[in-house]
C-alpha cells in the first residue's frame, strides 16, 4: 500500500483539484439548492470561468518557465481600447483577428522588456498593467459599445466552443511540442536548458506572445459578454487568474508539473466558491478576503521552495 | 582629504542637481511654474519618501513588497478610526497607525518567516486580504476627520518637520543599527552574509516588519493631509507601492554611493517635478501611474544593464 502510494504520489496529489471542485460543487448544490443547480446561473458560471480559463492558459505559458505575469486585466483594457479603435476607423469584422493580433503584441512588448531589457516579467506585467489601465480611463468613453452582430455571439454554447478550441490547442502545445516542452526546461533549471542548446529568450519570448494571444481572446469575449468597453474592464482579472491557476495547481516555480488543466480545473473551482458564497448572501469584501487567505493557504502548502526564483 | 571633502561634494550636488536643473529647465519652459511650485513640489515628496525609506531596507536586502499600499491604506483607516473614536488627538492617529501598520507588516514577516513563500506571492496574497479588510472594518467607510482640527500636515512647516524627523529614523535605522548593517550586508551578498552568522530570512522578515512602521507613518501623515481615507479595491494599492520603489530606484541609481536615504529624498522630488512637468504639457492625471511605471522600468533596465552599457563605452572610446 506504502509503495502504491510512493509511486502515484503525484497523480493522487494532481486529482486534489478535482475532488475539491466537486465537494465545492455539491456543498453548494445541497445548501444553496434550486438557486445554485439552476440553468441560468449554471450558465453564468460557464460565462465567468470561460474568460478566467482563456487568460489562465495563457499564464500557464508563462509560469511554466518560472514566472509571473500579473498584465492580463491592463492588458485587456489595453486590447479592447486599441482594437475598438481600429476597427472603428477600418470595419468591425475584424474585431476577432483584431483582439488576437493586438493582444499578441502587447504580449510581445511584455515579452521584449523582460527578456532584452533584463527587467523581471512581474514587473514587466506591472508596467503593462499600469500602461492599460492609464490609457482606458484616459481613452474609453460610452460610445464603446460591441456592434449588435457579436451580441447574438453571447451564449454558453459559443463559450464553451471557444474554450474547447483554445484548451485543445494549448494542451497540444504545452505537451507535445518544442514551445511547452522547453518552457518547462528552461522553468526547472535555465542554466541547463541554455547549456542543452535551447535558445530560451525566444522561447520565453513565444510563451509571452501565446499569453498575449489568450488576453486578446478573452478580450474578445468580455466585449460581447459586457456589451461595451468601459475604464473598468480587466479590472481584477490579474488576480482573479492567479488565483484560480494557483488553486487548480499549478506549480507557482513553473517546470514539468506545469500544466494546463490546471487553469481550467481553477477557474472552476474560483468561480464556483464565488458564486456560491454570493447565493450565500455573503458581503462582496468577506469573498475577497476568503480568495485572498485560500490562495496563501494552497501557495503555502504546494510552493516548490527550493526553485521558486521568479526571476528566471 | 581635500580631494575626498571635494569628492563627497560633488556626489551631493550631483544628487541634488537633477532635480533643481529638471525644475530650472520646467521655469524656463513655462511661465506657470514659479518658485512657489518648488515648495509644494517638496512637501508632495515627503509622502512618497516616508514609505520609499521603508522600501529602502526590503529592496536592499532583495524583498519585493507589494502589501506597503495596502498596509499604509488598512493602518490609516483602523489607526485612524481608534483615534477619533477614543478622541486622541493628531498624536493618537500617529502612534494607533504606526502600531497598527507595525502588526500589519509583521504579518507578512511572520509568514514569509515560518512558511518560506516568496515575499512577492506573500506580500500579494496579504494585499488581496488588506485591501479587501479595508472595505469590512468600520462598515467599510474608511476614515474621515477633515470635520477636526487634525489635519494639520498639509502645514508646510508641520510636514517638512515630519519628513526630517522620519528621514532621521530611517537613516539611524539603515546606518547605525546592527539591524541596518545585517539588511546591507544581506543585499551585497546573500551566501557570504549567511556564512558569516547573519541570520537571513530572520532580517528579511524584519524588513518586513520594520515596512509596516513606515507604512504606519505614511498612513498617519497621508491621513494628516487629506483628512479623508477611503478603502481601495482591485490592486489599486500598487500605485503607492510603484511611488515608493520608484524613489528607491531612481535612489539607488543616483545616489553615487552616498547616503541613501537623502538620495531616496530628492529623487521623491524628482518624480513630484516629472509628474508637474506631465501637468505642464497637459497629460491628465491618470497618466502619473503610466509614467511611474515606464520610469521604473527605465531604471531597472539602466541598472541591470549596467555590463552592455560598459560594452558600448569601450566600443565608444576605442573609435
Amino acid at each position: 500500500m506504502n509503495r502504491w502510494y510512493q509511486d502515484n504520489k503525484e497523480r493522487i496529489a494532481g486529482l486534489f483539484p478535482v475532488i475539491g471542485l466537486m465537494c465545492l460543487f455539491l456543498l453548494f448544490s445541497v445548501t444553496a439548492g434550486d438557486k445554485f443547480l439552476s440553468p441560468f446561473n449554471l450558465s453564468n458560471i460557464v460565462n465567468q470561468a470561460c474568460i478566467i480559463m482563456v487568460t489562465g492558459i495563457g499564464v500557464c505559458f508563462i509560469m511554466s518557465h518560472n514566472n509571473l505575469d500579473l498584465s492580463c486585466g491592463g492588458a485587456m483594457a489595453l486590447c479592447g481600447v486599441i482594437t475598438y479603435l481600429m476597427c472603428e476607423k477600418i470595419s468591425f469584422i475584424f474585431l476577432i483577428p483584431g483582439c488576437i493580433i493586438v493582444g499578441m503584441l502587447i504580449g510581445f512588448l511584455t515579452g521584449c522588456i523582460h527578456v532584452y531589457g533584463r527587467i523581471p516579467a512581474f514587473l514587466a506585467g506591472f508596467a503593462m498593467m499600469s500602461l492599460g489601465r492609464g490609457i482606458s480611463v484616459i481613452s474609453v468613453d460610452h460610445k464603446m459599445r460591441t456592434p449588435g452582430i457579436y451580441k447574438s455571439l453571447n451564449t454558453v454554447g459559443f463559450y464553451i466552443g471557444v474554450l474547447l478550441v483554445v484548451s485543445i490547442i494549448a494542451i497540444f502545445v504545452m505537451k507535445y511540442t518544442r514551445i511547452g516542452k522547453y518552457n518547462k526546461l528552461i522553468g526547472v533549471n535555465p542554466i541547463t536548458a541554455e547549456m542543452s542548446g535551447i535558445n530560451v529568450n525566444r522561447y520565453k519570448l513565444i510563451a509571452f506572445m501565446i499569453n498575449g494571444v489568450t488576453i486578446g481572446i478573452a478580450t474578445f469575449l468580455t466585449l460581447i459578454r459586457a456589451g461595451a468597453i468601459t475604464n473598468t474592464t480587466g479590472n481584477g482579472v490579474e488576480t482573479n487568474t492567479l488565483i484560480a491557476v494557483v488553486i487548480g495547481g499549478m506549480p507557482l516555480a513553473g517546470g514539468s508539473k506545469s500544466k494546463i488543466g490546471a487553469a481550467i480545473v481553477g477557474a472552476l473551482i474560483f468561480t464556483v466558491l464565488q458564486n456560491g458564497l454570493i447565493i450565500w448572501q455573503m458581503n462582496a469584501d468577506w469573498i475577497n478576503v476568503i480568495k485572498g487567505i485560500v490562495f496563501l493557504i494552497i501557495v503555502i502548502l504546494t510552493v516548490d521552495r527550493k526553485h521558486m526564483t521568479l526571476t528566471a | 582629504m581635500k580631494k575626498e571633502t571635494k569628492k563627497i561634494a560633488h556626489d551631493y550636488l550631483g544628487m541634488i542637481g537633477i532635480p533643481v536643473v529638471l525644475f530650472l529647465v520646467l521655469m524656463l519652459i513655462s511661465p506657470n511654474v514659479t518658485f512657489k511650485n518648488l515648495l509644494s513640489l517638496l512637501q508632495q515628496a515627503v509622502l512618497p519618501s516616508i514609505l520609499g525609506w521603508g522600501m529602502l531596507l526590503n529592496m536592499r536586502c532583495g524583498n519585493w513588497d507589494f502589501a506597503c499600499g495596502s498596509e499604509a491604506l488598512l493602518a490609516a483607516i483602523i489607526g485612524g478610526n481608534i483615534a477619533y473614536r477614543l478622541g486622541l488627538g493628531i498624536p493618537g492617529v500617529i502612534i494607533c497607525c504606526i502600531a497598527v501598520g507595525i502588526v500589519l507588516g509583521g504579518l507578512v514577516g511572520l509568514l514569509y518567516y515560518f512558511t518560506g513563500v516568496p515575499t512577492i506571492i506573500a506580500s500579494l496574497g496579504i494585499m488581496f486580504v488588506y485591501e479587501s479588510f479595508g472595505s469590512i472594518v468600520f462598515e467599510g467607510k474608511g476614515i474621515n476627520i477633515s470635520s477636526t482640527k487634525w489635519v494639520v500636515f498639509g502645514n508646510m512647516s508641520w510636514g517638512i518637520f515630519f519628513a526630517v524627523a522620519v528621514g532621521l529614523l530611517a537613516h539611524f535605522i539603515f546606518y547605525r543599527t546592527k539591524f541596518g548593517y545585517n539588511v546591507r550586508a544581506v543585499g551585497s551578498n546573500m551566501a557570504i552574509a549567511e556564512s558569516s552568522g547573519i541570520k537571513v530570512p530572520f532580517v528579511k522578515a524584519l524588513c518586513l516588519t520594520f515596512v509596516g512602521l513606515f507604512a504606519g507613518i505614511y498612513g498617519a501623515v497621508n491621513l494628516g493631509s487629506v483628512g479623508v481615507i477611503r478603502p481601495v479595491s482591485a490592486m489599486g494599492t500598487m500605485a503607492t507601492c510603484f511611488d515608493a520603489m520608484m524613489c528607491c530606484f531612481i535612489g539607488f541609481s543616483l545616489c553615487f554611493g552616498r547616503n541613501q536615504v537623502i538620495s531616496i529624498f530628492f529623487e521623491a522630488f524628482t518624480m513630484q517635478i516629472l509628474k508637474l512637468a506631465l501637468l505642464v504639457f497637459g497629460f491628465p492625471t491618470d497618466y502619473n501611474s503610466v509614467v511611474t511605471a515606464f520610469f521604473i522600468l527605465i531604471f531597472i533596465f539602466i541598472s541591470n544593464n549596467q555590463d552592455r552599457f560598459a560594452f558600448i563605452k569601450r566600443k565608444v572610446s576605442k573609435v
